[in-house]
């Protein structure tokens, strides 16, 4: 997967241009968004605590990657959605939305053979094409991010200061 | 929501996600469609000719020779394979997938060798980089969203 950095710059740089035409698209949705892109790379877990030891916990095989998939955004989001009070159904459309990003920008990595994991589970066991445009560790993935996300800050910036 | 429902929904939610993983990790084997890892470190000859999928860490290259050994997770630890047409630009430490025909001895014949990691290093890169993804994140929501303590809930800051 791309770094988390990249993960969560993207929602930044999709929903900050449409704050401009959106009123109730604030700051606070868009924050959400962007915490939700990190979802998938929790999957980062099994690198403090192994599967294995879940696996001898429950006395049957385990593996964290459903956490980097469709299934595991939608529910790892509704845990984290719920903290959110009053606001709870709202923050997880913003929460869902951001993971979403991620698990489409994982899917267009590289996979030998030109096919990326099964981010749709559980839903559909199946391995969409990717384009395998990038490589997790590409440095200029991670530069083009967040020259993205500079661009977009400065214009919402200038905006900000253009209707004061 | 009330916090005995939210509780409620996170105890759900956790429950789901270990109902996953462990559904997930059952099926995985009949759906991935090349052999296991596990299965070809135990091959005894019976996959040879078979077209593998296999993630491995560099060990060594032989730019002479077209060949790299690479090393291959398992559930018992990694094992070595060795890659002919090894035709990618990658260092010892770096992280590579291989698609090919096995053969045997744990050799694959690679059609497609993509480098994943170039280099050990860049590992760190990217485990460095993310670290300032989720000081970032987690700085932008404190910074828009506090913790009412009579709740125990996310509000918005009105001053955010």
């Amino acid at each position: 997967m791309a770094d988390l950095l990249t993960h969560v710059l993207v929602p930044f740089v999709l929903l900050t241009p449409l704050s401009w035409r959106l009123s109730w698209l604030s700051d606070q949705w868009i924050v959400l968004a962007m915490a939700g892109a990190a979802i998938p790379d929790l999957v980062k877990i099994r690198i403090v605590l192994d599967s294995r030891v879940i696996e001898s916990l429950l006395g049957v095989p385990f593996s964290y990657a459903p956490i980097s998939t469709l299934g595991g955004v939608l529910v790892v989001a509704a845990a984290i959605a719920v903290c959110f009070g009053d606001h709870a159904r709202r923050a997880y459309g913003y929460i869902v939305f951001g993971g979403l990003t991620s698990l489409v920008l994982d899917g267009l990595r590289v996979f030998a053979d030109g096919q990326a994991n099964f981010w749709l589970y559980p839903f559909v066991w199946w391995r969409p094409p990717t384009p395998s445009l990038y490589v997790t560790s590409d440095p200029r993935v991670t530069a083009v991010a967040i020259a993205a996300a500079a661009t977009v800050f400065l214009a919402d910036r200038y905006r900000a200061g253009f209707g004061e | 929501m009330n916090r005995s429902a939210r509780v409620l929904v996170i105890v759900l939610a956790v429950g789901l996600l270990l109902g996953m993983g462990v559904h997930f990790d059952t099926q995985y084997d009949d759906r991935w469609p090349y052999p296991t890892t596990d299965a070809i470190e135990a091959d005894d000859g019976a996959l040879v000719g078979q077209e593998v999928f296999v993630s491995g860490v560099v060990d060594r290259v032989d730019r002479a020779a077209d060949t790299g050994r690479i090393l291959v997770s398992t559930a018992d630890g990694p094992f070595e394979m060795t890659v002919q047409n090894f035709d990618a630009p990658v260092q010892q430490g770096g992280a590579v997938q291989v698609v090919g025909r096995l053969d045997s001895d744990h050799t694959i014949d690679a059609r497609t060798v993509r480098v994943v990691n170039p280099s050990g290093s860049s590992t760190l890169f990217k485990y460095g980089v993310s670290l300032v993804g989720a000081a970032l994140v987690t700085a932008l929501v404190l910074r828009h969203w506090r913790i009412d303590p009579r709740t125990l809930s996310f509000e918005v800051r009105r001053d955010g």
